[in-house]
């Protein structure tokens, strides 16, 4: 990060490529439009880079850059919602359905095995989709992209113990949603 | 708060060694015993192990390069001004009915500005309101004037027609009012005026009309 501090193109780049799909797949789940999840990634790259001097060596510097991307993401909902030309959640999630194809980065005839958990991918994530906005961002950050609790309360700013049962309550909800599912379909 | 309840609570904690020695017992004791709860550990696991290998979509190609390009147009210690983009305002002062005003207002002002500059161009003729009203402050007219009630050259207000709607609103009338919407303008190749149509104003947008 001090390469990057003192201006270093390389450095900021290598940062990029380190953080991107993450930025990406998390504002995705606050925004659930993957052009406009890409977008926002990108600016909140742009604005890394132009406050990287605000940055404090004595915080991870993931949560400071999911902190920026979260605020973002939650900034673009509050403007769809100023203008009143957001889709619903409901006509959102019938339009997305839940079986929205992902990109795969290898090119083959998938197995009968990955058809299925392809499949039981997309139902797990359009089930995160459904879940009330608090839940789903304390689970997304702490179960699908690995960060620590304290990490979370940070870019979440509630305390610790509130993540720590929104994450408990989310899983719980979450399991509850796919109960249709069987076990080892999960 | 029966054992079952207690162990839902327990549940991410003990999954992720988290919980105490006191609550691990209790945990492992109670999962002896409950069926319930034994399947619910299994298909906790089972959803955080499905949760931590949920396929990422990648970005697109040429992601980091794009990143690269904008971060040398915006350093301000840098090369170049930051782009102008469009800020959505945040006084909740703003009536509603004052947006497409204020958009007509921005139009005027390129309707009957702007073909007055290209030297040899005939402003593009506007629709003419039925009554006439004061002038407007800082809007430019290319219409004749007309007597006003006390004998002074009044000009009447101009009206431009907006959108598929065709809807007419009067020009200049909004003061004090951010743009909510953008609307393109173009002047057909067969002549007739030009054609202003709606388009979605977003962050992207490069054109920010404010009064």
């Amino acid at each position: 990060m001090d390469h990057v501090v003192a201006g270093s193109e390389a450095a900021f780049a290598c940062i990029v490529d380190r953080y991107k799909n993450r930025l990406q797949n998390v504002i995705y789940r606050y925004v659930r439009d993957y052009q406009r999840a890409e977008d926002l990634a990108q600016e909140a790259f742009v604005r890394v880079y132009l406050h990287r001097e605000r940055y404090r060596k004595t915080g991870k510097f993931s949560t400071w850059i999911f902190t920026i991307a979260v605020n973002l993401a939650k900034n673009e909902i509050r403007r769809k919602s100023r203008l009143r030309n957001v889709l619903s959640l409901d006509h959102l999630m019938e339009l997305l359905g839940s079986s929205e194809p992902m990109l795969k980065e290898e090119q083959h005839t998938p197995t009968d095995r990955e058809v299925e958990r392809d499949q039981t991918s997309s139902v797990v994530a359009a089930a995160i989709t459904r879940l009330p906005a608090v839940y789903r961002e304390a689970l997304v950050l702490r179960d699908i992209e690995g960060l620590a609790y304290e990490e979370i309360a940070e870019i979440l700013e509630v305390p610790g113990g509130t993540v720590r049962s929104r994450i408990n309550r989310a899983r719980l909800m979450l399991k509850d949603k796919l109960k249709g599912f069987a076990q080892n379909e999960l | 708060m029966n054992p079952c309840e207690r162990l839902d609570s327990l549940l991410s904690a003990f999954l992720e060694n988290e919980a105490s020695p006191a609550e691990v017992r209790f945990v492992e004791d109670h999962l002896i015993r409950c069926t319930r709860c034994r399947e619910q550990v299994a298909a906790t696991r089972s959803l955080l192990d499905r949760l931590h290998h949920l396929p990422a979509r990648p970005v697109s190609e040429g992601f980091t390069d794009r990143v690269l390009v904008r971060i040398r147009g915006t350093d301000p210690a840098g090369l170049e001004a930051p782009p102008a983009v469009l800020r959505l305002p945040s006084r909740p002062s703003v009536p509603a009915w004052t947006v497409p005003l204020a958009a007509a207002a921005a139009l005027a002002i390129a309707l009957l500005g702007l073909p007055q500059l290209r030297p040899g161009h005939a402003p593009a003729p506007m629709t003419q309101a039925p009554s006439a009203q004061a002038p407007l402050n800082g809007i430019a007219s290319n219409q004749p004037a007309t007597g006003g009630a006390n004998g002074t050259q009044v000009p009447p207000p101009e009206v431009m027609t907006l959108g598929p709607s065709q809807e007419q609103v009067p020009v200049g009338m909004v003061r004090d009012a951010y743009v909510l919407e953008a609307y393109e303008l173009r002047e057909p190749a067969g002549g007739g005026g030009p054609v202003v149509t709606p388009v979605r104003a977003d962050e992207n947008s490069r054109v920010m009309v404010a009064f």
